[in-house]
């Protein structure tokens, strides 16, 4: 069912159970306690009935007789009862028994007045002391305005419900189409944005929770964007990167073809293509590296050792730079022995690069490496006196082949740091870079113990 | 049982007298009460609503980790590290506090700006410095504005 559907439906039946429950409130309470005045009128007829008959003066009775037939309306099948109390057993087969109720009688009897009613006939008592005795003084009529009043009531009751219900039904489609409208809009437009018009954002009219929605698809727009954009930039940056060793292996293999060289000229020739074709193998290497760490199928988790972990990055490092000076710093270091769970290959690849990093742009300036834990993490921190990031290229370090500005003379490929956070991230852990241009920078990587 | 307070701006910076006082007690576990000082409000609206949970909502989580970090290097050394808020800077005040809690020494950065962290933050140091519990500074080089765990990192030396 749709959601319109549901509202208006829901809309409506609330309304209507709530003009229902009115309804029947005031039919009930009609019934009830509307005709208090009908039994008052009884009582007067009951009350002249006990001095007519009762009353010691035949003067008097002649009174209340005119009384009653000049100004009292003879009501609808009104009857009167005068029954001696103590005669009330010959009664109790009698149809007045039997309608009124044996409650009545017994309330007749204990508050000398008593009042009852079966649908519209309507019975009100008293007792009366005569000289010859207590006798029970009962008038009983129809109250036939209140039959016709309540039976209006009910009519018009009814009525008022069904019409409510259509009523209620139609303005309740009308404020759902008018509630939901925006979503349709919302849903008309997302519609329209495809891979190829990433570029265009929801409305926001208002601040209420659908503008939050649709700020919330125009941030996931813009992260598709930057997702998107990020791939075109990677292929080409990739393309480039690539296209370049290959430039220079097909140009040198073209000089070294052109005409009869001397032995050496074709060596030097081989060994620049060779030197390009490490370059290649290095490149694509990395790119594999990169495409295997973002897989998270299968990984690897053992118990890996942190102080051989910083060891073998350590060694690493120094081998491929051998001039650089790094320190290690166990200032912080736990004195027991820290392990971490996951693959201690993958680990070592992801510290090295960041170390190799450190060393390449830091010159000859110490670079730093110190390891803490905490309850949750080991933390590796490494950071350099180094030529730093600019601070508007931080947030682009990861991005595969990236190179910051200052970066492009020292030579690089920009796959290391998205190599270091795709193996971190694979073992649930983070990366965090601070930097600042010409003073140094500091890495911080945080694996779970 | 030593009881050394060490006032803090809630940075890691500031943390870095913890080492000198875990190599100064060695052998001797002590308890580091670290304190950064707040302003009482004064509107009645605030007051009223005041919050002893709130400002602890406002305390980096690096700050918290490197707590954990230090309690975890000098487990030996440290039986207890805490941290609390303090709602004066007076120096009565802090008196109170460090006789209640038997403070016995303070350590301090010496040549060191502590920060106002909090917009109600309150420099306590002068006040410190004019108890009649000894100061303890601590000298020591600052690496760059840059870092933030490398700040805590120890130097052995102590540099011009």
């Amino acid at each position: 069912m749709k959601i319109q559907l549901k509202i208006t439906l829901l809309f409506t039946l609330l309304c209507l159970s709530v003009i229902i429950m009115l309804s029947t409130a005031i039919y009930y309470f009609a019934n009830e306690k509307a005709f208090e005045d009908f039994y008052t009128r009884l009582e007067l007829r009951a009350v002249i009935s006990s001095r007519i008959n009762f009353d010691v003066s035949d003067r008097n009775q002649q009174v209340y007789e005119d009384l009653r037939k000049q100004h009292l309306q003879r009501l609808p099948e009104e009857e009167e009862f005068i029954i001696r109390t103590d005669t009330l057993d010959r009664v109790r087969t009698s149809p007045l028994y039997k309608t009124a109720g044996p409650h009545f009688f017994q309330d007749l009897r204990r508050s000398g007045k008593a009042s009852t009613r079966q649908k519209f006939q309507f019975y009100t008592g008293i007792v009366h002391q005569a000289p010859q005795g207590e006798y029970f003084i009962i008038v009983t009529a129809v109250h036939s305005y209140a039959q016709n009043f309540l039976s209006s009531l009910q009519t018009i009751l009814i009525s008022v419900c069904i019409i409510s219900a259509i009523v209620l039904f139609s303005i309740g489609l009308l404020f759902s189409r008018q509630v939901l409208s925006p979503i349709r809009n919302i849903a008309k437009r997302m519609t329209r944005i495809s891979a190829t018009s990433l570029h265009e954002r929801l409305e926001i009219p208002g601040k209420d929770e659908l503008s939050a929605l649709a700020s919330t698809f125009n941030d996931m727009l813009s992260r598709l964007e930057t997702a998107f954009e990020t791939q075109n930039n990677f292929v080409s940056n990739a393309s480039h990167e690539l296209n370049t060793p290959l430039t220079a292996i097909i140009g040198e293999a073209d000089l070294a073809l052109l005409r009869q060289r001397t032995p050496e000229e074709y060596n030097s020739s081989l060994k620049v293509i060779m030197t390009e074709a490490e370059k290649l193998q290095s490149i694509t290497r990395g790119l594999l590296e990169l495409a295997q760490s973002g897989f998270s199928g299968n990984l690897v988790y053992e118990e890996v050792d942190v102080e051989e972990l910083v060891y073998n990055s350590l060694r690493v490092a120094h081998n491929v730079y051998p001039q650089s000076v790094i320190h290690l710093d166990q200032s912080l270091q736990p004195g027991h022995r820290l392990t971490l769970h996951g693959n201690a290959q993958l680990f070592e690849l992801a510290i090295s690069n960041v170390l190799l990093n450190a060393c390449k742009y830091s010159g000859q300036k110490p670079v730093t490496f110190a390891t803490a834990a905490t309850g949750k993490n080991v933390i590796f921190i490494i950071s350099d006196h180094g030529i730093g990031i600019p601070e508007g290229e931080i947030r682009h370090i990861f991005d595969p082949f990236f190179r910051a500005s200052n970066a492009k003379r020292t030579f690089g490929y920009g796959i290391g740091l998205p190599l270091a956070l795709n193996i971190v991230r694979l073992y649930k852990g983070s990366i965090d870079i601070s930097s600042k241009e010409n003073i140094g920078t500091e890495v911080i990587i945080k694996l779970p113990l | 049982m030593q009881n050394i307070l060490l006032p803090t701006d809630l940075s890691l910076t500031s943390l870095y007298p913890v080492h000198e006082i875990c190599r100064n007690t060695a052998g001797h576990p002590c308890n580091i009460h670290l304190i950064h000082t707040l302003n009482m409000p004064t509107g009645i609206g605030d007051l009223l609503f005041l919050q002893q949970r709130k400002p602890f909502n406002q305390v980096p989580p690096q700050f918290t980790e490197a707590l954990d970090l230090l309690r975890k290097k000098y487990p030996a050394a440290i039986n207890r590290l805490s941290f609390d808020f303090l709602w004066s800077n007076s120096r009565v005040y802090l008196r109170h506090y460090m006789e209640s809690r038997s403070i016995q020494l303070i350590y301090m950065l010496s040549d060191y700006e502590y920060k106002q962290a909090l917009p109600q933050s309150a420099s306590c140091i002068g006040s410190l410095r004019r108890t009649n519990i000894q100061v303890i500074p601590i000298d020591r080089v600052y690496p760059g504005e840059f870092g933030t765990l490398t700040t805590l990192l120890y130097k052995e030396k102590i540099h011009a």
